[in-house]
């Protein structure tokens, strides 16, 4: 007996290992009033079904790792109070646009890829050694990238994004706001390197600008506020190679 | 064992799923009513120069009960249009002084309804007899 209050979760269920078609199966939980959707799934997993497969960490919104779609919103699982979906039911899916290795755990493979397209790192040719010192950044220097390095990696925005769906190939929000997150880093000088990964279609103007992945953000990184950024320089890019003298190019 | 569930692709209904995808359609949406507005003023604007009975010609639509309609729907969807991209200046133009960011609600009307406001009283004034 957990608590005095009840509710219903109904949850995706998927067994590739079963061969069968995902469905979902309901479980009535009595909860105390500080728990979370995760809390809820756990005490299942412990209690009563241990066949449910998901992903968490932390439990405090810095892993990224419990990323769920809750009654249709991209969400944190631990941070996602029971009470606030009262009387229930509440439906927990995997993020949507990710395929689904099992139950709630989707399959990050995609992602992983999409992050490393973007070289998320700084990039420069004069490498210092240690004995220089660090490279240091002004507070408007720091300013100018921070809220885009807070991504915790937990994909809500790819599942808020109806882009993803639409063109499967769009390198997405989380990756394209880390790739703008180092063009803006005065100690970074590799935007040339990543020009070609973020200006495409499916990149920095695969965005429609929904905004929807700045909404569901729980960190507020901005990745829409990112691409935009991004939009306008590599505009204002393409208009300086314009206007230059034909021999100055590159 | 069965690869990865994939869900199915977004059928053509994809935006009626979420509250802020209907809205962004909506905005898409608005632009379209916008550009024919814009052919069907620029055809009359080609035609002027034909002589004075198209200028009439053009008096007496505007009055037609259909004309108003659309009108009226080509105004409600330019002010929707503007406002929905007024409201993300905050977001694709942020205004930093240093380590200051100046609050969105103050990037919105700096940059969007402001200008908007100062310069439709001007139009208003050069339109006035
Ligand atoms: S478990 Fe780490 S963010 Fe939720």
């Amino acid at each position: 007996m957990a608590g005095e209050k009840r509710i219903t979760l109904e949850i995706f269920r998927y067994n590739p290992e079963d061969g069968g078609e995902p469905f979902f199966q309901s479980y009535e939980v009595e909860y105390l009033n500080h728990w979370v959707v995760l809390d809820a799934i756990n005490w299942i997993k412990d209690e009563i079904d241990g066949t449910i497969a998901h992903r968490w960490t932390c439990r405090m919104g810095v892993c990224g790792s419990c990323g769920m779609m809750v009654n249709g919103e991209p969400k944190l699982s631990c941070h996602s109070l029971l009470r606030d979906y009262a009387p229930g039911p509440v439906r927990v899916e995997p993020l949507q646009h990710f395929p689904v290795e099992k139950d709630l755990m989707i399959d990050k493979s995609g992602f992983m890829e999409r992050l490393a397209e973007v070289k998320p790192y700084i990039i420069r040719d004069d490498v210092n050694d240690t004995g220089n010192g660090e490279y240091l950044q002004t507070p408007a220097q720091i300013a100018a990238y921070h809220e885009h390095s807070m991504c915790i990696n937990c994909m809500l925005c790819y599942a808020g994004c109806p882009v993803m769906s639409l063109e499967p190939a769009f390198l997405g929000p989380a990756a394209l706001a880390l790739g703008q997150r180092y063009n803006l880093d005065s100690r970074d000088k590799g935007q040339a390197e990543r020009v070609d990964a973020m200006s495409g279609d499916e990149g920095l103007w695969g965005c429609t600008f929904v905004g929807e992945c700045s909404v569901v953000c729980p960190k507020h990184v901005d990745p829409a506020g990112a691409i935009q950024k991004g939009k306008i320089a590599a505009a204002k890019q393409w208009y300086a190679n314009f206007i230059k003298p034909k021999g100055a190019k590159k | 064992m069965n690869p990865p569930y994939t869900p199915p692709p977004a059928g053509p209904a994809w935006f009626l799923q979420r509250k802020n995808w209907l809205l962004f359609m909506i905005r898409e949406l608005t632009s379209a009513v916008i550009a024919l507005y814009l052919v069907f003023f620029l055809v009359f604007l080609a035609r002027f120069g034909g002589g004075a009975w198209v200028f009439e010609e053009f008096l007496a639509l505007l009055t037609h009960p259909l004309s108003m309609a659309g009108h009226a729907l080509a105004f409600a969807a330019a002010v929707w249009h503007s406002v929905s991209w007024f409201n993300t200046s905050a977001q694709v133009m942020p205004i930093r002084i240093g380590t200051w960011r100046m609050p969105g609600v103050a990037t919105i009307i700096i940059t969007g309804y402001a200008p908007w406001l100062i310069i439709s009283a001007l139009v208003f004034w050069a339109a006035l007899p």
